[in-house]
Formats: C-alpha cells, structure tokens, sequence
C-alpha cells in the first residue's frame, strides 16, 4: 500500500489528555517557614531553593542588591572566597544568588550523593558572610565594565526604559542602577542590606530532585541551627507612577543596525477573572513560534528574527509586553503591524482551526512541563508564591480546552487597546 | 548510562531508540551530517540559511510548524560547523505526527521562492542582531580567520558575509539538498515513552521509503600544521579591550580532546580555578577571564581570554596570561585539581541527562562519531586523564607557534 503523506496521521487532541499535576509534599520548620519537596525522576540529582522577599525600597538599593547576590559567596569569617569555591567546586555542585522583581534566589545544586556535605557551607555563608572590600572592588570594576557594554545595546537600554515607563523611575519594578551608584557602593551598604534581607524567618524553602527520604530530616536539623529572627521586612512603596505621554523614540547608538522594540502596558492582577484566559490569548498572538505576531512580523514580512509577548508576572503589578528586535528601516512598520495585529484579534474571530491549535499547543507544552521534578516544582512554586493550589492549575487547564472564539475577542477589545500601550523604539 | 537500541533501514536510515516510561513525552531528533565546514567558500551560511528553510514546507506538507503544534508539539533546531541537528518533542501518544513531518522534508522541500525570499531576511536580521549591532559581536569572524588559513572553520556558522546570504538562489538552494539531506547522511534519536516495535513500524513506514540518495565523500582540505605564531590587532568602538589567543587542539575522537577539555577546566572552571585567582583576583589585571574550546569534530581550538582592567597595557596582560600557562607546563595539575574537575563532569553529565531532548541529541552525536554507545563511555575517558597527560598536552598545546592572538581593543576616545 502506497503511503499517501499528504494526510496526517491521526493525532490525539491535547485537550483530550487527563493533566495531573504530582504532588508536592510539605513539612513545617517553624510556625511560618514551609520546606516544600518534589522526590521524582530517574537522575539522582538535587535542587535546593530558599525564596527570600525582595522588594527594593530604593534606587539606590538596585545597585546594593546586585552587588551582594554578586559578592555573597566572597567570604565568612571562617573561609575565604577561593576556599569557598574550591568546597563547593570540589563536589562538582553549584551556588548560585540571583534575583526577580520579588525575591532573592539563592539556589545549591549537585549530585543527590555529595548535597548533605555542602548543606553546612551554604547556611554558614547565609549567615555570615562578610563582603570583604578588596572582592567589592574586584566587583565594583567588572560591573561598571559589563555595565559601560549593556549601555551600548539598544535592547538593554529598551528594556529599562519600559519598566520605567509603566511604573515610574520610583518604583521597585521601574527603577534601575545609574553607572555613578557603583562609585558610591561601599561595603557597608551591602553589609546592611544582607543583615536586612537574608532573614531565614522570611524564607520560603524548595527541595526537588531524586534522593533518599532522609534528606528532609537532614535539612530540617540543619535548619534548626540556623537564627530565624523575628524581625520584618520594612514596606516598600509601590505607588505606581505611570509616564503620560505613550509614544518614545530614542536613539542610543547613531550606527545601530537594528531598534529594539517594547510595546508595553500595565497588566491585570493574577487573581483577576481574565488573568489564566489571556495566557491562552497572549500565546495565540505572540506567545508561541506560530503566533500571530510572529507569522507576520517574521515569516511573512521577514523583519525580524524574532518577535513575542508574554506577560511579566510580579507579586505587586504585572505587566504586559510585546517585545522585538527589527532592522531600523522597518521599525516603524512593524510597529504599525503590532497595532494591525492588535486590531484584527479585536474584530475576527479566530478560526476554529487556529482555536483548536493555540488550545493543543499550550496543553502540550504544559504536559511538557510537569516532566520531571524540577520543571513540576517550577509549577508549584509559581502556585505556593502566590498563594494558590492546585485547583488553580486544574482550572487553567479547563479554561485552555474550553475557550471559545467569542470570549477571545471579547479578551482582545478589553486588553489590546493601542492606546493603552507604551510604544517604545531604542535605535 | 543510556540504554538503547539501534537498526538500520534498508535505504541506509540509522535509527536510534531510547525509551523512558517516565514521561508523558516523546522526542524526534533527525542529525544531518552537514555543518558549515561543507558550505563553498564563497557561498557561506548556507547550511545555516538551509536550516530555516527546512521550516518553509516539504514536498507533502504546507506548513511544518502547524500540524506540530496542533499535535501538542515544539520544536528547534541548530547549525554548528560540523552540523544540523533537528529536533521535536510532543506528548507520546502524538509520535506519529513527528514521524511523518520529519520523513516528509527529508523526501524532499517545497522550494518555495517566497519563502527563500523571506528566510534570507530573517537571516539577514540575525547577522546583524548578533553579529553586526552587538558590541564583540566579531571577535569570532577575525579569529577564525586567523587561526584557520586552509580549512573552512574559518568561518562562523552564520557565514562570512552578509553578501552571501543575500544572494542565494533557488537553484543552490536544490543542489545543496540533493547533496546533503539524505537518509545516507542522517541519523535519527528517538526518546521518550513508547516502544521499539512502535518505532521501527514508524521508522518503517514513514522513512524506509525514501530514496537514499548518494553519499555525500566528505573531502575537506586539512588545516596545514601552523608554524609560527600570528598575531592580530583590531580597534573598535567597544568599552572594554579583549585579549584572546587561540591554540589548535586535536579533534573530537583523540583521547588528547579530552586532556585539552580538563585543561580548559583547571585554568577556569570556576572561581576557584587558576586564572581567575592570579589575573583577575591577585593581580587584577583583569576584569574577567576565561578558557574553553570549540568542542569541534576536527582538530579545534582551546582559547584564553581576558577583559583587560582600565589602564592595563595588552602586552602585561597577554604575560601575566602567559605566566599562569607556562606554570601548568612546569609544574602540571595537583591531584584535588584533577578531582574537581572529575567531580564537576561528573555532575554536568548527570544533569544534562535530565532532559530527554538532551538524551537524544546525545546518542545521534555519538553515533555521528561513530558509535552512539560511545556516549556511555565519556565519563571513562575523562577519568583517563590523569596529571602526566595534562602536563605532557599543556605543553603541546600551549606552544608558541601554535599561538594566535587576537587584541581586540576599545578605541581611544
């Protein structure tokens, strides 16, 4: 029998598949710390999270922040900074500190049978570790460099300006560092900040991976030597003071090839009724290779390498942006293209083809993503952070197989209204 | 260690299968055996410009992308100067689709003028993104360039010139198809929760029949032994001077790759590693360093670099770089340096393992090599690597006229 390829094969729709999500077990460490843990998959690895609150109150402290996540694994009194890079390198495992808009990350991974070793190591730097001044200079001159190239790339300099924008320059999630704040960054600006936001009492606590059952007890006895002070955390201010004028156009390197995009606004809260329904319509317009931006802007017009919008999640305001990188003489065009694309979800309904397909998409990449125990803590923590469960996850999963094209439109004409988006190009 | 299974098709397909009940998912990886070391001189990017067009429709199926997606699928695919590896992940039950996409643009293309048309853009946009806008986005293309005076890694994956992307024609398009994109010159990884019955009636019905073309004889003028150290000094409107400087290694298969993989690591693999503690930390002549290899099929390069702290002269900076090499060649490695670096593979195999795509792009690499099950014995060769071999290559790598050094410098305002 000849095969006839131009029939596909028969698939199973995504929005056929039972989505359970595993679970995630969970152990008290004190009457308000929580250590959550994923024991899942075949590799014997671990990952261990503390999530510590993070919301600047300060300019200034975006470059203080930056500076310790940088600099806290330099020193103890106990170790210096080559000894502790050689305890944790010696074990073929990794500490790192990073940060969002809304937490401190301090993440240790290794193999599962070298992870209790390093467990002492990484509370002792929590608790004590001293920034000495010759590594902060050290630092001070690798961030003003990195900084001096960042200034350089339009897509550095768009995405500040559009935090900016949205939410003013006063603002934890608008602000950003300056070049002359590395000149005044002393070694107590940072001591402070790390007495003050390195509070275990604050700290949220994700164990994933494959290991023996006794390594919650392990980390539950470490912990139990470690201070929770019952202090708090000072209140930042998150008034939001929005710029009025929407439209900039900035130039930043005269002989740049490219701009950098940003169409941007403030965005619904998570717990707002139309928040899970525009995952569903972000993906269809410019969330997914497929997308409707994407078919446009790149594989019809062939302006870009590559252009998409997602919704950047914080605890105290979201935002919503649309993101590209294009050749300057089409710049402009393809932002008239964003507002067309834009329209057109406001005013034709999506054919059912493309409904089903955005609908299968999504399901299949979220069947993607509960594989495996680092990717279905992933899950969990963006639920447990907010402080949802796991009927939050089944109800997105019923809303992405039961959207219709109606409820789409009905989305667009409230959440892509042109004139409610920043239009921003750095050349 | 990877368990899998491999056959043959009839028209010359390798098949690799490895199974995980674990996961809901499935993954297709199709390797061709063409990278930008096959393009014409003076047609480069073309295999990397072929890549995008493998997403342009096949000669049964309009669109690529859209029955994948409406599968449940994702997908993604690089070029390297050795090759393209394509690949496709989709829940279990929906393996099938990946099957018959695959097979279909290995059959053959759509060649559509419009969509040679647009990809050249795109492409044309990529160079400029990473290559033209962004500051050091060069530094690759000049040394290249002077480390390879015969063999075409002398060119950088996205092509030499913007020109030759430019001016691709349909016709180039077609010869370069016929040439590489055959089921003689593939291999395919098949990953994830489903069985080897299941995947050779697929492999079967969807690949055996596709004509298996000729083989592509590849015949690469080998690089000339170099003999005498070179030089390069560019200036530039970047912020921050780099010094690089780039020996010739030997290639993937000789057991010295991976003497020169440990070197790479005891220099700088991580703070506690010697460059950064002498330039960077002690003397402070640098901001940054650091030391890696091209991880190329044939004989690649082991580089050294460094961002020069304000003020620093190159040249004390390029000898201090010297100093710190010229104490790996007299004294070797000490015996918790060398465990380190175990430990650290060690643990890097183990959590890219984590991922079945890695899993399967793995076993089609090995098998590109020769042997897929050569995979399960890396780590083996790694722990081979004992203090007399790092010090005996350290010293046959680090020579002087195996140097080529590149002072790629901030322009004077």
């Amino acid at each position: 029998m000849n095969l006839d390829r131009t029939l596909s094969p028969t698939i199973q729709q995504a929005t056929s598949f039972t989505f359970e999500l595993p679970d995630c077990a969970s152990y008290a460490i004190t009457d308000r710390n929580t250590l959550y843990s994923v024991n899942a998959g075949t590799q014997p690895v671990v990952s261990f999270e503390i999530y510590l609150p993070k919301l600047l109150k300060t300019q200034f402290e975006v470059v203080v922040s930056k500076a310790m996540t940088g600099l806290i694994k330099s020193g103890t009194s106990k170790y210096t900074a080559l000894q502790i890079s050689e305890q944790i390198e010696k074990w073929g495992a990794s500490l790192t500190i990073s940060q969002n808009n809304d937490f401190l990350i301090v993440k240790l991974q290794s193999l599962s049978k070298h992870f209790a070793k390093l467990l002492p190591l990484l509370f002792e730097i929590l608790q004590d570790a001293q920034y000495p001044n010759d590594e902060l200079e050290i630092y001070r001159q690798q961030a003003i460099q990195g900084m001096t190239v960042n200034l350089k790339k339009s897509d550095f300099v768009a995405n500040r300006t559009i935090d900016e924008l949205i939410y003013g320059f006063d603002h934890p999630y608008g602000s950003y560092s300056l070049l002359e704040d590395y000149n005044t960054l002393s070694r107590e600006h940072v001591v402070d900040f790390h007495k003050e936001y390195v509070q275990m009492n604050e700290a949220t606590f994700f164990l994933s991976g494959k290991f023996e059952e006794d390594l919650i007890q392990t980390i539950k006895d470490e912990l139990g030597k470690v201070s929770f002070a019952n202090t708090s955390l000072a209140k930042a201010k998150v008034d939001i003071k929005a710029t009025a004028e929407k439209k900039h156009r900035i130039i930043n390197d005269s002989e740049a090839l490219q701009g950098a995009i940003r169409v941007a606004k403030k965005f619904i809260d998570r717990n707002d009724a139309d928040f899970i329904p525009m995952q569903y319509v972000n993906t269809l317009f410019g969330g997914y290779f497929g997308s409707r931006l994407m078919s446009n802007i790149r594989e019809e017009k062939g302006y870009t390498y590559g252009i998409y919008s997602f919704v950047q999640q914080n605890m105290k305001g979201n935002s919503y942006v649309i993101a590209t990188d294009v050749g300057k003489d089409v710049a402009e065009k393809a932002v008239t293209e964003i507002w067309n694309e834009m329209q057109r979800l406001r005013t034709e309904l999506v054919p059912e083809e493309e409904l089903q397909l955005v609908k299968n998409y999504i399901l299949g990449s979220i069947l993607g993503s509960i594989d495996g125990p680092f990717k279905i803590m992933g899950r969990w923590k963006s639920l447990i952070l907010n402080g949802v469960d796991k009927a939050t996850f089944n109800n997105s999963i019923a809303t992405y197989k039961n959207i219709t094209a109606e409820q789409v439109m009905e989305l667009a004409n409230k959440h892509y209204q042109q004139e409610d988006f920043y239009d921003l190009i750095v050349f | 260690m990877i368990q899998f299974e491999k056959f043959t098709l009839d028209n010359g397909l390798k098949v690799l299968f490895h199974k995980d009940e674990s996961t809901p998912m499935a993954v297709v990886n199709v390797l061709y055996n063409v990278g930008a070391k096959d393009e014409n001189p003076a047609q480069t990017g073309f295999a990397h410009l072929f890549e995008h067009l493998m997403f342009g429709g096949s000669i049964n199926i309009e669109s690529y992308d859209e029955p994948l997606q409406k599968a449940g699928g994702e997908n993604n695919a690089y070029t390297t100067n050795d090759l393209t590896n394509y690949y496709l992940k989709l829940p279990k039950d929906n393996l099938e689709t990946g099957f018959w996409l695959e097979s279909d643009r290995m059959l053959s293309l759509a060649f559509d003028e419009n969509s040679l048309e647009v990809q050249r853009k795109v492409v044309c946009e990529e160079f400029k993104e990473n290559y033209i806008n962004k500051p050091y986005g060069d530094v690759w293309k000049y040394l290249r360039e002077l480390c390879y005076t015969k063999h075409p890694y002398q060119w950088m994956t996205i092509g030499k010139e913007l020109s030759h992307i430019e001016d691709a024609q349909l016709q180039d398009v077609k010869d370069f198809f016929k040439k590489h994109y055959n089921p003689q010159n593939a291999i395919v990884a098949v990953a994830g929760n489903t069985t080897l019955d299941e995947v050779k009636r697929l492999a079967k019905k969807y690949f055996e029949p596709i004509p298996s073309g000729v083989k592509y004889e590849r015949n690469i003028a080998a690089e000339p032994e170099q003999k005498e150290a070179r030089r390069l000094s560019v200036e530039k409107d970047v912020p921050v001077s780099l010094i690089m400087k780039a020996y010739h290694i030997d290639n993937r298969e000789s057991p010295h790759y991976y003497t020169a993989d440990v070197i790479t690591e005891i220099l700088a693999g991580g703070k506690s590693a010697r460059l950064y503690n002498e330039l960077v930390k002690d003397k402070k002549l640098f901001s940054q360093v650091n030391c890696y290899h091209t991880g190329s099929v044939e004989k690649g390069l082991l580089v050294v670099m460094g961002n020069l702290s304000n003020g620093v002269s190159p040249e004390d900076g390029e000898n201090a770089m010297d100093a710190v090499v010229q104490d790996l060649k007299d004294t070797g490695v000490t015996e918790d340096e060398l465990e380190r670096v175990i430990n650290k593979i060690e643990s890097l195999m183990t959590f890219e393992d984590m991922s079945l795509i890695n899993r399967a792009n793995n076993l089609a690499f090995y098998e590109l090599l020769g042997d897929a099950n050569k995979l399960n014995h890396e780590f083996a060769n790694y722990q081979a690597v004992n203090a007399a071999a790092v010090k005996e290559q350290a010293k046959h790598i680090f020579r002087k006229e195996n140097e080529n050094v590149l002072y790629y410098l901030a322009k004077e305002k």
